[in-house]
């Protein structure tokens, strides 16, 4: 840094732990984000308690049932994930390029308007004037505040964007950083740039809507709005995908010092995301009236299933990072010692290994089988579909976003992590609330129960159905109020930890983080002695480096195997899928033929 | 961790497209808008009118 | 011989190589021999499921309909009554019972909150399936068979199903459709 950017710089300091130097505007930011995003989802926590339990306890009217499903779905999907997102974007933006942070007055004033935007759109769903759910199709209407307050929103991420690449091109030009940009951070632009076409598509869809709302617009074509709005509606989600695996990839970094096996190829899985990832949006279009054959098939398959190569990729770098770290400390024996000997009293590492995992087999398997063409059929719109997406964005997304927290609020709030015996158990009770509730939700809309529906007995239809209220439907119910219910005391365990970090961690310069808890003492030592973590030679156990750094002892074993356990592990993620392929189509050739 | 390679040495050209930001953010918009959204339009567009059975 | 060790570890400040930290200046390296054989794997993977729909096409009797048109919805609504007046057998529970013609045209319509008429058809039969709106969306989900279509206001959506099981298959909306969502149905009965 030039003197005399020094001078006019605000205060910043150097991190003890990690040795970067961290802007105060930037963690402010970054800090109140991330918290605004958590209180969105303790208040998404609490209306997922109220809708799971409607069915079985409480006595909730059909009416408030779907007010609080609309708040639910809104709150969890846009609020929560994508707040978090914005604050994961300026951390990775300024603190990690040892950068500042540019227009911050601009990032506070946007920051209130999201607020706001949050603030209208919630006032319109839970007064009943916006029942329209996430999706809004037309022609249901809603109420011109739950519009307006989205596009706000949206608009605030959109800006946050461009102040995200706004640091970036101010770091490189300060020289805060040299080459190019950390794999972290790479994956944190992939999400940016993925959130641009997805915000601006939702910007024409909903402001399409507002625009109705408002009496400036005749009508909205149902079919032309679906087009534009699964540009977000599913484009968000993708964002949440690519932003995801960013964090994976900085939890191998926190917890492991690990560091990706080939940095060029997941680079390139990122690319692939980048250029293919959008035209899965028609996934929600594969059986409506509108659209030909081809353009399903070529979009449906993301061109010829790009996209999905790219997870693959990730799907087998993101193992065989976390093997050569534990590998290179010393845990070579056999396929799975590294695996076996792995940190999982730490919270970081174990929501990393629960992400990835329910992620990939659940999330990811379902996701390509329920958007290829012809199985689409026996999923669309059922209680499937429902579990698919919570297999995602909670199992997936929001776990390893709790885990990147585990890091972050510590470092950015200079505090000791509070009630580190609750942080340790707490992504097990939140991965198998969510596992339980997402299988549930999949067997039952695989045998057809449907989704958004309040009432599955049917009592009061004009052709009474009761196939809801018999055989498997009950149990498979209750299965889903009880994930629920686990899932929640997750993450309030969460929320509890954040909260009494915040409010009531030991204040320190040295905050224990990632390595302290996953490899004890050394680690510990290192932090306290102030030496920053990258000038280690390697952390805790046993170095194992050879001078030329090479990894000692992998391929006198293993042959040419770099990670033979992360081999192992993904060719029997390919079985499952081929076998979970096999199956779908079973199910497709036994039903009524259809065309 | 021998510093083996020359300061100046040309990047190959892979490597500078992926670290290139905005020729990734104009892929990620022409690709889809193109692909998915204008051949969406065009074909809902072309879409012919129910005539009666 | 073992490529895959000539990956770096560091980088040129002598730095630990991370996730966190910007890479070496030039980090295009080539594929370690797990990485090339997993890549090889997953794109054969990648092409069998891209050519397995465009196969399924050909060899699968279950298929996603795809023909569709632009209908006025109150167009729709006339040739629907047309079609009730034309081929209604009997009431059931106060909703109309229409018995149409084997390998004919049928119409169906969604409109909040009931799919209309009950419709008798026979077995192994083919029927062309008339579905649109007359006023939101709509989500058509045929019971227990488990087949799923969106249903558009404006669009015409043509649906060829043939029937293979007697019997009484209920109807449920499954698109939030408005506060009556959880009552909308409908009933196919084959003989």
């Amino acid at each position: 840094m030039s003197a005399t950017l020094e001078k006019t710089a605000p205060p910043s300091r150097v991190c003890n732990v990690t040795g970067f130097t961290i802007d105060r505007n930037g963690q402010q930011l970054a800090l109140a984000n991330a918290v605004a995003g958590v209180v969105m989802l303790s208040f998404g926590g609490v209306l997922a308690i109220l809708i799971a339990l409607q069915r079985q306890i409480l006595p909730l009217s059909d009416d408030w049932w779907y007010r609080l499903l609309a708040a639910h779905g809104a709150t969890m999907l846009l609020f929560w994930l994508l707040l978090f997102e914005v604050g994961a974007l300026y951390w990775g933006s300024t603190m990690l390029l040892n950068s500042r942070m540019r227009a911050p007055k601009v990032a506070w004033a946007n920051f209130a308007m999201m607020l706001t935007g949050i603030a209208m759109a919630q006032w319109a769903m839970l007064t009943g004037r916006a029942t329209v759910m996430f999706t809004a199709y037309p022609p249901l209407e809603a109420h011109s505040a739950y519009y307006l307050g989205v596009l706000l929103f949206a608009v605030g991420v959109l800006v946050a964007i461009v102040l995200f690449f706004a640091n970036i091109v101010m770091a490189k030009r300060d020289g805060t950083f040299t080459g190019s940009l950390p794999l972290v951070v790479y994956g944190l632009a992939a999400a940016a740039i993925i959130g641009v076409y997805s915000l601006l598509t939702g910007a024409i869809a909903y402001g399409m809507l507002f625009l109705h709302s408002v009496g400036l617009l005749e009508t909205v074509d149902p079919a032309t709005y679906r087009l534009f709005f699964w540009g977000i509606g599913h484009g968000a989600q993708q964002v949440n995908l690519a932003a995801m695996v960013a964090v994976w990839y900085a939890l191998i970094g926190l917890t492991l010092g690990g560091r990706p096996v080939n940095e060029g190829l997941s680079r390139f899985a990122f690319l692939l995301y980048i250029a293919f990832i959008h035209l899965g949006a028609v996934h929600h279009l594969m059986v409506d009236p509108g659209t030909g054959m081809n353009h399903r098939i070529m979009n449906t398959s993301y061109m010829l299933y790009l996209a999905m190569f790219a997870s693959l990729i990730h799907a087998f770098s993101i193992p065989a990072s976390i093997e050569t770290a534990q590998r290179g400390r010393g845990y070579r024996k056999g396929l799975f010692q590294w695996l076996k000997k792995g940190p999982w009293g730490e919270p970081g590492f174990s929501s990393l290994v629960m992400s990835v995992v329910f992620f990939g087999f659940i999330a990811g398997v379902s996701g390509v089988l329920m958007g290829y063409m012809q199985l689409n059929m026996i999923i669309h719109n059922t209680l499937f579909t429902v579990g698919h997406f919570h297999s995602t964005v909670v199992s997936g997304t929001t776990m390893a976003f709790m885990g990147l927290s585990y890091y972050l609020v510590p470092l950015l709030s200079q505090r000791r992590l509070r009630n580190v015996r609750v942080a340790k158990w707490q992504p097990y009770v939140f991965s198998g609330g969510v596992l339980l509730l997402t299988l549930a939700m999949m067997v039952a809309g695989r045998l057809g129960a449907p989704r958004r529906v309040a009432d599955l007995s049917y009592e009061n239809a004009q052709v009474g159905v009761d196939q809801f209220s018999t055989g498997p439907f009950p149990m498979m119910m209750g299965l889903v109020s009880v994930g629920a219910v686990l899932a929640v005391i997750g993450g309030a365990m969460f929320v509890w930890v954040m909260v009494a970090t915040l409010l009531r961690g030991e204040k320190t310069d040295r905050p224990d983080a990632g390595l302290v808890y996953a490899f004890g003492t050394p680690e510990r030592e290192r932090v306290a002695a102030g030496v920053p973590a990258g000038e280690r030679a390697s952390a805790g156990t046993t170095a194992v480096m050879e001078p030329s750094g090479r990894l000692k002892g992998l391929a006198k074993r293993w042959h040419d195997f770099e990670a033979p356990g992360t081999y192992a592990i993904v060719l029997f993620f390919l079985l499952f899928f081929v076998v979970m392929y096999v199956v779908s189509h079973l199910g497709l050739a036994r039903l009524w033929p259809v065309g | 961790m021998a510093v083996d390679e020359g300061r100046d040495e040309p990047l190959p050209w892979p490597q500078r497209m992926l670290d290139n930001l905005w020729l990734l953010l104009a892929i990620s918009i022409v690709v889809p808008a193109l692909m998915y959204l204008a051949w969406g339009l065009w074909e809902l567009i072309e879409l012919p009118t129910w005539g009666g059975r | 011989m073992n490529e895959i060790d000539t990956r770096p570890t560091h980088d040129e400040q002598g730095r630990e190589l991370s996730t966190l930290y910007p890479p070496r200046r030039r980090w295009l390296n080539r594929l370690g021999p797990d990485e090339r054989r997993w890549l090889i794997l997953a794109g054969i993977w990648c092409l069998i499921l891209f050519t397995g729909m465009y196969v399924w096409l050909v060899v699968g009797n279950q298929q996603a309909p795809v023909e569709s048109y632009r209908i006025d919805p109150i167009d729709f609504q006339q040739e629907v009554q047309a079609f009730v007046a034309e081929h209604e057998v009997e009431e059931r529970d106060g909703a109309t019972v229409v018995a149409p013609p084997p390998g004919s045209d049928v119409y169906l319509q969604a409109s909040q909150f009931a799919f209309r008429p009950v419709l008798q058809l026979e077995r192994g039969e083919t029927y062309r399936l008339l579905v649109s709106s007359t006023d939101v969306q709509h989500g058509l989900s045929l019971q227990p068979v488990n087949l799923n279509f969106q249903v558009l206001p404006g669009y015409l959506y043509v649906i060829e199903i043939t029937p293979t099981e007697v019997g009484e298959f209920p109807i449920v909306c499954n698109e939030f459709c408005g506060l009556g969502h959880h009552v909308m149905t409908g009933l196919i009965v084959v003989d």
